[in-house]
């Protein structure tokens, strides 16, 4: 590993004109799980590192007035596995974050870093875009926010402009008479990164019995996580019956790209994408029934 | 030996393992550990391309980086071939002359201060390559069209290994029933923890000395003798522990020779360790093969034929290929009784890295085959599954087709034991009906050898031994002790023929320069038997001259004298007793003393194998077991989840009972990760997962409940009647699951890793073709 510099902003403000000013040669760094592993390497070879972990202001879960949630950039993975309050409110979520790579991995890793990344294997993307999150992001054109499903845009590549930071993600509350619930399928050992993985978020009308909307995150199968709008209009203003959630099963991979790679063909990506929509959706309704 | 008729009180214990707390602490020396004065850091240049003409290498800019001690190619080295399986296998040079033939081929060596200096100079030496064609695959590259790897192999037949009894065809045809299929394995990695590395030395008076991450430092120094040319006598491997080598490392890696010229050059101390994703991409694999296979049996399931063809991945070198390749042809024809045989091995160049030794050493490849139809076999017989192995098994004194004299046998009774363990052929009215969810269980058996008489005719070990004044005593072994516990199996066999202490025994390994020869190292599960013997040997010698002493001294005879607990004693009289210590005093401390070094050399009653046929009784006792697993597949994915494996060995005897079964955890692991996971991906000569990440081992969490069953059978030539253990536990996993999925489904995969895509797609083409 070549030598680099390492800064230490006392502000979002300072860290943006250091990006600024290093351009390409710099990346912020926060847990430092996925890029140590880039520069170790030697895929990635930085002049300098910008460090945000003084920033403590972009860490923590914190209740929002409208019911939703705020969840720092610099949030562990492990602060989410165990925030009880959010583990009320958004279960599927909590679980989610329990199953991210590894302990030593949650206990380092930021849900910030998670996102900018984008590796397309990853959890957190997929159940973020069916909870509804929000990116908010700052930048020396000041602040903006934009749905996590146009955050992610490729291999590793998202929307953040090079001096962009990402400082928090907005939850919004869960709708009424709602249940979410987010599936991760491996092909070969049970820690490995996801296969295919699907976040179904639903909400019933007050009929309890017709589908008042749904979002469904698609991630792991294609370049970048996607929301799968063919299902969620299937579901849409419809009757919730196992033939309805079939139905919607075989649009769930609508407009994917598959990947193909060691952890199995894009044909099979394609039908897996089907299955556990499906099964995500199940257990996403089993969970709106108990909230009616 | 022969079986002792005496109450045990140190082998068949559960006892810890005798560097534990070393081993806990971290206090353990490795190789990878060493650090000397003044010590350089070496790195490898590798070719980027899977064949090519190097038509110049520059390497001034390289040599003028600050901190540069040496860079080396061909040119600074005496440019001489491996060549530990012999002629005509030696095929490749430590650095690549001319031209490269796999990604990743040996092309400079440099050493510097530090390691990022090492990889900075790599970037600076320039080498022009003039791109040739490439050939990847095994049954491509025997095509009369295509590039040849080496001018001197007709079709890149690197070696036709042919293993043939009775009249095969014949049998064949008047067969009442021939299974034929087709058959695909993969390569894998042995994933040892520590990568290959090592630290060289080499001093003024030309002498190298050597703390290596191997499996065989006696091996490993014949072929750096070879390799940098100098007499054995000069060089002197070390012994470091040892993290894991699962027959990567039983024979030289290039990083030896590389790290030994880059230390002579540089008149100072070398390392140089493979990082993760050399390790896994030019350290050796599991051989891939591409297999036939033909089984004929009567209408009442009795083997009457069996017939294989393989071509088998050896990658750009011959490095063990051609003998794991012989000994897949051995196990294939042994593998049960069949009395017509033939096999046929084509060990074929290809533009990939070279094959390796990978614990099974070429048999959990056929076993997978031969195992594979035997239940296809009992399928079509309408005859279960377990009965067609029983009646087939092989029996003590049984001669196999390949010349290999079965002395103690269990087979059928592991076969019994671990179908039983889990109940294996149960009623279909007994399964769980779990919706998408489908439950199965198959077995699958295995033959092994311990040791084998295969490379020169010698299979063999030896021990010093001495008794200290404090009556302790240090064992002095050539053998390696790479994580499996080979130290604390040869601790208690010394420490229960002497009478002593465990505690009293240390067991030293590897040491060239200060240990007796050994002709194999850690390999062909073999410690326990060969080491073994030699140390019991020895440790027989010196109980004879302490109970001489003793008997002096206690004025009895020594018959009536024992020895536990490292105190003598007379049998009849318990109080007359002395401490080992005292008697060693007695023994030094005199006119006339005699101090207690005893020696011993042990080697297999064992015949030189035919290389030409294969043929010869090569191992002194054969190991047998089965596999029984249950599974789960999930019909809608085909993800297959492994819930229970019982595991039944026939081991001769335990030692140590703990041991035996965390290796029967270890290789059910990676026989599970061959099975399912494991593939190394390898596309247009490109290694696609060289890291943990992206090929997945069992971990933990994957892992079955383990059943454990260990059969005794007394081998009476085996240390204290024991026989081996470390192979056999892999080698008839694969083959276990592969059948379980086939009774929980009804569908056979006949390639690995059984991935859940393949299994996918057998349910989707069974749906098909039965509706």
């Amino acid at each position: 590993m070549k030598p680099f510099e390492v800064i230490a902003p006392a502000s979002v403000e300072e860290a943006i004109q250091a990006l600024g000013h290093y351009g390409d040669s710099a990346r912020v760094i926060a847990g430092g799980t996925a890029l140590a592993l880039l520069m170790r390497q030697g895929i990635y070879r930085p002049q300098a590192l910008i460090n945000l972990n003084a920033l403590s202001h972009l860490a923590g879960i914190r209740k929002t007035g409208d019911g939703g949630w705020s969840i720092g950039a610099l949030t562990l993975h492990r602060d989410i596995e165990h925030d009880t309050q959010l583990g009320d409110q958004v279960p599927a979520l909590v679980e989610m974050a329990h199953h991210v790579a590894n302990p030593q991995v949650r206990n380092m890793g930021t849900i910030g870093g998670n996102l900018c990344h984008a590796d397309p294997a990853s959890d957190p993307p997929t159940a973020l875009i069916a909870a509804g999150a929000e990116a908010t992001v700052q930048g020396s054109d000041g602040e903006r926010s934009l749905p996590v499903e146009d955050l992610c845009t490729g291999y590793y590549e998202t929307l953040l402009a090079p001096d962009e930071i990402l400082t928090s993600i907005r939850l919004p509350a869960p709708a009424p008479r709602s249940g979410m619930a987010y599936l991760r399928y491996t092909t070969t050992t049970l820690e490995d990164r996801p296969f295919v993985c699907v976040g179904v978020a639903l909400a019933l009308a007050e009929d309890g019995k017709t589908c008042a909307g749904a979002r469904v995150g698609v991630g792991a199968a294609s370049p970048a996580p996607v929301r799968a709008s063919g299902a969620e209009e299937v579901l849409k203003g419809q009757e919730v019956s196992e033939d309805l959630l079939r139905a919607a099963a075989e649009r769930a991979a609508d407009g994917i790209e598959p990947i193909d790679d060691v952890r199995g063909p894009a044909s099979y990506r394609l039908e897996m994408v089907k299955v556990f929509f499906r099964r995500a959706a199940e257990k996403a309704l089993a969970s709106a029934r108990e909230n009616l | 030996m022969s079986a002792e008729n005496r109450d045990l009180a140190i082998v068949g214990q559960r006892t810890a393992k005798v560097d534990g707390e070393l081993l806990l602490t971290g206090e353990a020396t490795y190789a990878f550990d060493i650090a000397l004065p003044r010590m350089l850091h070496g790195k490898i240049l590798r070719s980027p391309h899977p064949h090519a003409w190097v038509r110049n290498i520059d390497t001034s800019k390289a040599e003028r980086l600050r901190g540069v001690q040496a860079v080396i190619t061909a040119e600074d080295t005496p440019k001489i071939k491996y060549h530990f399986l012999g002629h005509p296998h030696e095929d490749k040079y430590p650095l690549a002359i001319e031209r490269v033939r796999f990604v990743g081929d040996e092309v400079a060596a440099v050493a510097a201060v530090d390691e990022d200096t090492a990889e900075e100079a790599l970037s600076l030496i320039e080498v022009e390559y003039e791109p040739l064609p490439a050939v990847f695959d095994p049954e491509e590259a025997v095509q009369p069209d295509a590039p040849l790897l080496h001018e001197n192999k007709e079709r890149n037949i690197a070696a036709h290994v042919v293993r043939s009894a009775g009249d095969c065809e014949e049998a064949l045809q008047k067969a009442a029933l021939v299974i034929e299929g087709r058959f695909t394995t993969q390569p894998v990695a042995q994933t040892p923890m520590e990568t290959h590395g090592c630290v060289a030395q080499c001093d003024s008076q030309g002498r190298y000395k050597f703390w290596a991450s191997t499996q065989a430092s006696d091996l490993l120094r014949r072929e750096l003798s070879n390799a940098l040319d100098v007499s054995l006598g000069n060089v002197h491997v070390n012994e470091v522990f040892i993290g894991g080598g699962f027959g990567g490392k039983s024979k030289v890696g290039a990083n030896e020779a590389l790290a030994g010229f880059l230390a002579k050059k540089t008149g100072r101390p070398v390392r140089l360790f493979l990082s993760r994703q050399e390790e896994f991409a030019t350290s050796g694999h599991r051989s891939a093969l591409k297999m036939r296979l033909w089984t004929g049996a009567e209408k009442n399931g009795t083997l009457v034929a069996r017939k294989g063809e393989s071509y088998v991945d050896n990658g750009a070198y011959n490095n063990v290929t051609p003998a794991t390749t012989g000994v897949g042809g051995s196990i294939l024809t042994s593998l049960y009784r069949v009395p017509n045989v033939r096999y046929d091995g084509y060990v074929v160049y290809t533009n990939k890295s070279w094959a390796n030794a990978f614990r099974g050493f070429g048999g959990p490849q056929v076993t997978f085959a031969v195992e594979t139809q035997m239940d296809e076999l009992a399928e079509e017989l309408g005859i279960d599954p377990v009965e067609l192995r029983k009646k087939n098994a092989t029996q003590p004194g049984d001669v196999t087709p390949v010349g290999w004299r079965i002395g103690t046998c269990a087979m059928e009774e592991c076969i019994e034991k671990a179908a039983r363990a889990i109940d294996v052929g149960w009623k279909a009215s007994e399964r769980p009906t779990n919706g998408t969810v489908k439950r199965g269980r198959g077995i699958a058996g295995m033959i092994y050898t311990v040791g084998a008489r295969a490379y020169w005719d010698a299979d063999c070990s030896g021990a010093f031994l001495k008794i200290h004044d404090d009556g302790s005593a240090s064992v002095i072994t050539g053998t390696v002790d790479c994580g499996q516990g080979a130290k604390t199996v040869l601790a208690q066999i010394a420490a229960e023929t002497l009478g002593m202490n465990l505690d009293d025994v240390r067991i030293y390994t590897m040491d060239t320069e200060n240990a007796p020869m050994d002709s194999r190292g850690a390999s062909a599960s073999s410690v326990t038997f060969i080491s073994g013997n030699a140390v019991y040997n020895a440790a027989k010698q010196a109980r004879e001259k302490l109970l001489t002493v003793a008997a002096e001294k206690l004025e009895a005879a020594v018959e009536d004298l024992d020895i536990r607990n490292s105190r003598i004693f007379v049998k009849s009289a318990p109080e007359r007793s002395m401490t080992l210590g005292e008697v060693a005093e007695a023994s030094t401390y005199r006119q006339g003393s005699e101090a207690i070094l005893e020696s011993a050399h042990y080697d297999t009653p064992t015949e030189f194998i035919d290389h030409m046929t294969g043929t010869g009784n090569i191992s002194p006792a054969y190991s047998f077991a089965a596999h029984a697993a249950e599974v789960e597949v999930d019909t809608e994915t085909g993800r297959v989840r492994v819930l229970r494996i019982a595991a039944a060995h026939d081991v001769g005897r335990a030692i140590n009972p703990m041991l035996l079964e965390a290796q029967i955890h270890g290789g059910l692991s990676q026989g599970l990760g061959y099975g399912l996971t494991e593939n190394l991906a390898i596309e247009g000569g490109q290694f696609l997962n060289g890291n943990f990440a992206d090929y997945k081992i069992f971990t933990s969490k994957d892992m079955p409940e383990v059943i454990p069953i260990i059969v005794e059978t007394d081998d009476p030539e085996g240390p204290y009647n024991a026989k081996g253990i470390g192979e056999p536990v892999l080698v008839p996993t694969a083959p276990a699951v592969a059948n379980a999925i086939f009774d929980a489904v009804g569908v056979r995969v006949k390639d690995l890793p059984v991935t859940p895509a393949r299994v996918f797609g057998a349910l989707r083409a069974s749906e098909g073709s039965a509706s």
